[in-house]
């Protein structure tokens, strides 16, 4: 991993932020990139020893940059990131003066962690009354918060039934799959192409979020967008479940404005050369996977293990228009609200 | 109880009229009186019953804290301490009770309402106007417009005594008490009872006696379409009627009927308040406490609901098709919840188990496979895998074992097992007591709930003739959807009142009414008969009088058409609008057309040599025909229209009779109304060969003979024959 | 002393009864009232947004009154508490609970305003937390991290839970400001109406068509105001089975007709007042009729129920049919109704949000053989979906339903949303 390498050759030779984020998201399966980002953020702050603010805001800066540049896709990252270094700011502007300024963050930091890690347990809470008895629910790829709050209202006695695509090329459906029928919940697995031939079938759909943007619409794994426009051309209610510090600060007008480039439409007019490439592919994602850490992983890590060493998962872009509603830790909100929430916070 | 001041707030009466100093104060007997729903109310008395799973007295006790009443005296007889240990754990008698007093008057020696309304009027409680109310009836009824009512009434004259309050309804509805019906008679100016007759269901007379003055009265209704819940406001003064006939038992038919009847002694009036808009019902027996929760499951009795959670500790939730589901209920995912099906709280149903129209009580245990159809269940009962569960009452901590059957119309009551595989038949009362008061603790029945099971079948000591009947009449089969618990009821009679000295009650005021009917005999007419043909209760009444007087009409309607020789179309239709009218039976139809035709042949034929017979009659047959035609729709029917022809033929003497019936037979063959199988059926027929019935066949059974010998020949045309008769029959 | 009752002999308590006699009482029988609402609303013998919330805002009003507390913490956990009976025993009015939060935000607010600045020291987060998410600037003291006043800063705020300095601050002061607050939001709910009858004359302009149904004394007032100025024609769907003897009365004038005495109640309208003798030209239609009537229709009034925090309409049934129509043709829908109707809450379950009325004013209980042979249900409310409505008009102007969200935040503090726990 040449930006490890990197990492550690670079500004922070007594604390190397790459190293501590990628052990959290390695030993902790249910940590979400951003949380891990704030608190490698928060350990930082508190290996610095900077005396002026704008070193302070540099080394910070750097961390932050450290950690957005380690993986191919920084959506979510980036989130937390970006929150965390606007929270400096804005303290900084308060207090004005470093060490209480770091005390402040020493004091509070775990707290913070602490509480991105029950926002998911509060949408659970919050979330589950959209699920009801006798529902069925179609879901798309893995995340966390949507599982949560599946298993919430399993737990609840709630009886009903999940269709989950099977999220091509991640293949994360079948993850969710597992976990859900774990539960002994009764799920489907379709493919990914079966998606408008379930939709009938489905009274509800509910996706996670990479990240939700500024317009209020959401980036999140390959298929979503797609998923989407059936639910709304079926008049099924779409529902984002996403975490507040999982808000970024983007602002996309459509799938290519993304601040990435995704390997996903490629040209060729070699059928061999094209096969090859595939075959590549294949091997670095394999390659991709330490040995060392295999081993630590059952399967249900293997997302985390992807996202540390820096393997993303596609993802595609959703428009406001296509969302009925965000469940957020913060109650249900309109993409029209989570709008207005984010441009509140960085302008 | 609490008598201290419940505190509640003030403000200025409601309406103007009102006297701030009234105080309206209610008495509620929880005792009926009445022995329909033992042997359950050997251990639960039944103001305690669950109706949807609340305790019935607390829908009766809403209504008297919806209307204002500010004093309660709860008269207990039976099982008091049970009532009263209940009432003290609701807020009826808590700290946030609506009443400012609740008094429970506790007499285990009443066995009547006659009985507490003298206890009533000994302790000089009652103040004023009061309502009077079994804690068995539920409503969602607003008292206030029938007390205003009333209450004007007694201002102009206090011998306006007594306010009953009715619900429209219809005989035949569901949530009408079939054992206690009964027909008002009302001056329709002022709502005044006039006369009141108690229709019992073994009414055998299809009239009603009305005394003369009931027609002075400018225009009266005769209504038998009021539901009566034995809600009534009274005054002071009924009470002390009671005091004073010491032997008025039954407010209805003792006390009403008594005061009707001695007007002139008392000069007392009573009226009736009918209301065409609320509910109002009142659990009687098996068949009323069915209707009534179904009306309260599908929302009859708004804002009676059961997800409105009106009492206590009631946390029920609704969704669609009126399944109610109170919380902590575990339902596996191949539970299935049929329409108006409520499930209590803590309560847990296995894997393919079903429920449909039915309710469920608290903590129960129901296994796997389970289908439960239209059944009560009350609490803490437990039913084993592929149990069948059929309409029935299962009351608290019953056991059935794996793979019970409970069929429609079972009673199981407190504390019994059924061991595994047993069936309980529909005709089963099953108890584990006789009743506090038995002697002797009978032993378990093994033959009834299965070896290892516990409890025996219950029999009424008390009126084993009834037991009796109510067995049997049970095993009838069904008549309508609702019939099961109906049956049931039927026999099941309110045994203080239908005493056999209260039939004399009411023979009495029969002849009574004769006699002055007799005095005044010149002046007007007194004497009302209603056909009472239409209604429900007919069933009971007397069969032959409408059948004999169709036959009779029919007979000559015929016999006219036949004599002017009327098209068939005519006769046919004239003979059909008959039937209609007085729905008489196609059998009666079939008498009527025989003989008719008989008779006339025999005109036809009167005086004509035998030889020249056969053509008339064959003549006759091809005429008229069509008109047998459309009386036999089946074999059987036609075969009866032979035995009916060959009967009527007796009529016409030996040799005439003869020929008259063999040849109408054959021409009717002839003509494809009768093919050779009924013939056949004919010539084997019992009844053919009875009596002086040998008289007339001999001809016949040659005409017979000779087509089974030609039967061979023409089996084809015979299926036609069929057919034809099958199309026939379809059409009908 | 003269005797009150609290029901009335022969019943049923009304509002009137309700509320004349919560002024009257001791503080000792502050509970016995609750419970005592707690039942009217059970038993629906209150019902209705407007009278649901009087009676709230009374019984609540009563109970700051009588309540003693020593800690702020103390009162709001015994509104919530109140506020989760109330909405469970009657879940469907939704502006019971909208009543209740508002109180809560109100004594927060006397809270933060009462309570001294904070110290510019950063730890002192607490009042941060007390701020809602949509608080607006003014009246608020500068909080100490500047404004990050967004629920996704709450995230990094400090943790919002400690006010132990809290029971310093002199309650009967805040007890008074509370109060007033509370009086001011009854004097909403009674001037809701004109306020929004005040904007009549912008929306509906000369011989222009309006459709509307039902019985809504919102929308009444408004076309009142409206026809002051202007001669249009009305259609109105009766709203069978509910609604149609209202409509009638209200059509015809007659004060003698059965039920008007409710109407009175609720509505203080005269019946001198009504559409016709306004001028109007009005069109009595079976809702039957909305389709084919809505290509002539310039514009559609309806009242509602509540409104959800997405926008929703939960109104009369029948609502959903008239706006689907209406989207059909292209004809827009208006809806007028108090901002106290606006809730917090979402439509989780849209189907267990109407209720289901008593089936005896679509088919006579007395018919034996359809009760018998059927169930017959009346729903009572429809919920309407945001896009479905083209623009709200409450008493604080008029709101495009993607901009409700926000009217709906700046009245319900985000920690009161949710009443339970």
């Amino acid at each position: 991993m040449s930006e490890v390498k990197k990492a550690s050759e670079g500004g922070q030779p007594q604390f190397d932020i790459l190293k501590h984020y990628t052990n959290l998201l390695l030993t902790d399966s249910e940590i979400t990139m951003p949380v891990a980002a704030i608190e490698s953020l928060v350990a930082l702050v508190d290996a610095c020893q900077a005396t002026t603010v704008s070193e302070f805001i540099s080394i910070i800066e750097g961390g932050s940059d450290t950690l957005k540049s380690s993986v191919s896709n920084a959506i979510s990252l980036s989130a937390g990131c970006d929150l965390f270094m606007r929270y400096i700011i804005q303290t900084l502007g308060n207090v004005g003066d470093i060490a209480s300024c770091r005390d402040y963050l020493r004091n509070n930091g775990r707290l913070f962690v602490q509480r991105a890690k029950d926002a998911r347990r509060r949408i659970a809470l919050l979330g589950v009354n959209f699920v009801r008895d006798g529902m069925t629910v179609l879901l798309h790829a893995f995340s966390r918060v949507v599982i949560a709050l599946l298993l919430e209202a399993a737990e609840r006695g709630v009886r009903f039934k999940a269709i989950v695509t099977e999220s091509r090329p991640s293949g994360l459906g079948k993850r969710a799959a597992r976990v859900l029928r774990d539960k002994g919940i009764p799920v489907s697995v379709v493919s990914d192409s079966a998606t408008g031939y379930a939709m009938g079938k489905c009274d509800l759909v509910l996706v996670g979020a990479e990240g939700v943007v500024e317009n209020g619409g959401i980036i999140n794994a390959l298929g979503t967008f797609q998923l989407a426009i059936l639910a709304r051309s079926a008049k099924k209610p779409f529902y984002v479940v996403a975490e507040s510090h999982k808000f970024v600060r983007l602002f996309p007008l459509s799938q290519y404005d993304l601040p990435f480039d995704q390997d996903i439409i490629t040209y060729f007019t070699d059928d061999e050369e094209a096969a090859r490439v595939e075959k590549e592919k294949e091997e670095k994602k394999l390659k991709n996977i330490p040995e060392a850490l295999a081993r630590n992983d059952g399967g249900i890590g293997g997302d985390n293990l992807n996202r540390a060493w820096g393997e993303r998962p596609l993802v595609d872009f959703t428009g406001p228009e296509f969302i009925t509603a965000l469940i957020t830790e913060n109650g249900v909100l309109t993409p029209g609200a989570v709008s207005e929430e984010l441009i509140r916070i960085w302008h | 109880m609490p008598p201290h001041d419940s505190q509640k707030p003030k403000g200025p009466a409601g309406k103007e009229e009102e006297d701030d100093s009234f105080i309206l104060q209610a008495v509620v007997l929880t005792d009926s009186f009445e022995r329909r729903f033992r042997p359950i109310t050997h251990e639960t008395p039944r103001c305690l019953f669950p109706v949807a799973n609340t305790p019935l007295i607390n829908y009766t006790l809403n209504f008297l804290a919806d209307s204002g009443v500010e004093e309660v005296f709860l008269f207990c007889c039976s099982q008091a301490e049970k009532v009263e240990a209940y009432l003290k754990t609701t807020k009826w008698m808590g700290d946030g009770s609506p009443f400012k007093k609740f008094q429970i008057i506790v007499n285990q020696k009443l066995t009547s309402m006659g009985d507490a309304m003298r206890e009533l009027d000994g302790k000089s409680l009652i103040k004023g106007d009061f309502l009077l109310i079994t804690a068995d009836v539920v409503t969602n009824m607003v008292i206030g417009p029938a007390l205003q009512a009333h209450r004007a009434r007694r201002a102009k004259n206090k011998d306006a005594i007594m306010t009953m309050v009715l619900r429209e309804s219809q005989s035949t509805h569901r949530t009408m008490d079939r054992g206690d019906k009964a027909i008002f008679v009302l001056d329709k100016a002022n709502g005044r009872c006039l006369h009141y007759e108690r229709i019992l269901p073994d009414r055998q007379r299809p009239f009603l006696s009305l005394p003369a003055e009931v027609l002075q009265a400018p225009t009266i209704s005769i209504r038998d379409d009021l539901l009566d819940c034995y809600i009534d406001i009274c005054s002071q003064d009924v009470p002390a009627l009671f005091t004073e006939n010491f032997d008025y038992q039954h407010i209805r038919g003792h006390f009403l009927h008594g005061i009707l009847q001695d007007y002139e002694l008392y000069g007392k009036m009573i009226h009736c308040y009918i209301t065409r808009k609320d509910y109002i019902a009142r659990v009687r027996g098996l068949q009323t406490y069915d209707a009534i929760t179904k009306d309260i499951v599908s929302g009859w009795a708004y804002p009676i609901c059961i997800d409105h959670n009106l009492f206590d500790d009631m946390d029920y939730t609704k969704t669609r098709n009126h399944i109610y589901r109170e919380n902590d209920v575990t339902l596996t995912r191949s539970t299935l919840l049929k329409p108006n099906t409520v499930v209590g709280a803590h309560t847990s149903v296995g894997e393919n188990t079903v429920l449909s129209g039915s309710v469920v009580g608290r903590q129960c245990k129901i296994g796997e496979n389970v289908k439960v159809d239209g059944a009560y269940i009350w609490d803490h009962v437990e039913i084993g895998n592929n149990c069948e569960v059929g309409k029935s009452i299962i009351a608290n901590n019953v056991v059935l074992g794996e793979n019970v059957r409970v069929m429609p119309g079972a009673v199981i009551s407190h504390g019994v097992c059924i061991a595994p595989g047993t069936t309980v038949y529909g005709d089963y009362s099953i108890t584990t007591t006789n009743g506090p008061d038995a002697e002797e603790e009978q032993e378990t029945d093994a033959g009834v709930v299965g070896e290892g099971g516990k409890g025996f079948l219950y029999e009424d000591s008390e009126s084993d003739s009834d037991e009796i009947e109510r067995i049997t009449a049970s095993r009838l089969p069904r008549q309508k959807r609702t019939a099961l618990l109906t049956i049931m009821d039927d026999s099941d009679s309110d045994s203080s009142y239908v005493s056999s000295s209260d039939e004399s009650t009411f023979s009495e005021v029969s002849s009574a009414s004769a006699s002055r009917r007799r005095a005044k005999k010149s002046k007007q007419k007194s004497r009302m008969s209603i056909n009472t043909q239409r209604s429900d209760y007919s069933a009971t009444s007397n069969e032959d009088d409408p059948d004999e007087s169709f036959f009779k009409e029919a007979y000559s309607s015929l016999l006219t058409a036949l004599e002017a020789n009327h098209p068939v179309e005519v006769a046919a239709l004239e003979l059909n609008s008959l039937r209609m009218s007085s729905n008489a039976s196609f059998d009666l139809v079939r008498r009527a057309v025989a003989t008719a035709f008989v008779a006339q042949i025999g005109r036809l034929t009167s005086g004509v040599k035998l030889a020249d017979v056969k053509d008339i009659v064959l003549a006759f047959a091809s005429q008229w025909h069509s008109l047998a035609k459309r009386t036999v729709f089946s074999r059987d029917d036609q075969v009866e229209l032979m035995l009916e022809l060959q009967k009527a033929s007796l009529g016409l003497g030996k040799d005439l009779g003869t020929r008259v019936f063999a040849y109408t037979l054959q021409g009717l063959y002839n003509d494809d109304v009768l093919p050779e199988e009924a013939v056949f059926a004919w010539q084997k027929h019992p009844k053919g060969h009875l009596n002086n019935g040998q008289e007339v066949r001999s001809i016949a059974d040659q005409f017979a003979n000779w087509l089974a010998e030609a039967e061979s020949d023409d089996s084809g045309d015979e299926e036609e024959e069929e057919d034809d008769e099958e199309e026939e029959s379809d059409e009908e | 002393m003269v005797t009150q009752r609290a029901v009335p002999v022969g019943g049923p308590p009304s509002l009137d009864s309700f509320v004349k006699s919560i002024t009257k009482i001791e503080a000792s029988q502050v509970p016995g009232m609750v419970d005592h609402l707690i039942s009217l609303l059970k038993r629906r013998q209150i019902r209705g947004s407007r009278n649901t919330a009087v009676a709230t805002a009374n019984l609540l009003m009563r109970v700051v009154s009588a309540t003693k507390w020593s800690h702020v913490d103390a009162i709001i956990s015994k509104i919530r508490e109140i506020g989760r009976r109330l909405t469970r025993a009657q879940p469907r009015e939704l502006a019971v609970g909208n009543i209740v939060r508002r109180v809560l935000g109100l004594i927060r607010e006397e809270v933060e305003n009462d309570s001294p600045p904070p110290s510019a020291s950063l730890p002192a987060g607490t009042t941060l937390s007390l701020q809602s998410a949509h608080s607006t600037q003014g009246g608020v003291p500068a909080a100490p991290l500047g404004q990050p006043s967004t629920s996704m800063f709450s995230l990094l705020s400090q943790n919002p839970t400690p006010q132990k300095d809290k029971s310093s601050h002199s309650s009967k002061n805040i007890k008074a400001g509370i109060m007033e607050g509370i009086r001011e939001i009854l004097d909403e709910l009674s001037t809701a109406d004109d306020l929004i009858a005040a904007s009549a004359l912008e929306h509906i302009h000369s011989n222009e068509i309006i459709l509307t149904m039902g019985y809504s004394v919102t929308v009444q007032r408004f076309l009142l105001r409206a026809a002051q100025k202007r001669s249009f024609t009305v259609i109105i769907a009766e709203g069978y089975p509910n609604d149609q003897d209202k409509v009638h009365q209200v059509l015809s004038g007659d004060p003698d007709s059965p039920g008007n005495s409710q109407i009175a109640e609720d509505s203080h309208l005269t019946f001198q007042q009504t559409l016709t003798r306004a001028g109007l030209i009005v069109i009595l239609i079976p809702d039957s009729a909305v389709y084919a009537m809505m290509s002539r229709v310039n514009k559609v009034i309806l009242g509602t129920h509540a409104v959800t925090a997405n926008g929703g309409l939960v109104a009369a049934a029948g609502a959903a049919v008239i706006s689907k129509a209406a989207k059909e043709h292209r004809t827009p829908v208006v809806v007028v109704a108090g901002a106290y109707k606006l809730s917090p809450v979402h439509p989780f379950d849209v189907e267990g949000i109407s209720e289901h009325g008593d089936p005896g004013k679509a088919v006579r209980w007395e018919d034996a053989d359809m009760v018998e042979s059927c169930d017959v249900v009346n729903t009572l409310f429809d919920y309407v979906p945001p896009n479905m409505v083209d623009l709200y008009i409450t008493n604080l102007g008029g709101h495009a339903p993607s901009y409700l969200y926000r009217i709906v935040a700046d009245h319900y503090r985000p920690e009161d949303v949710s009443l339970d726990g």
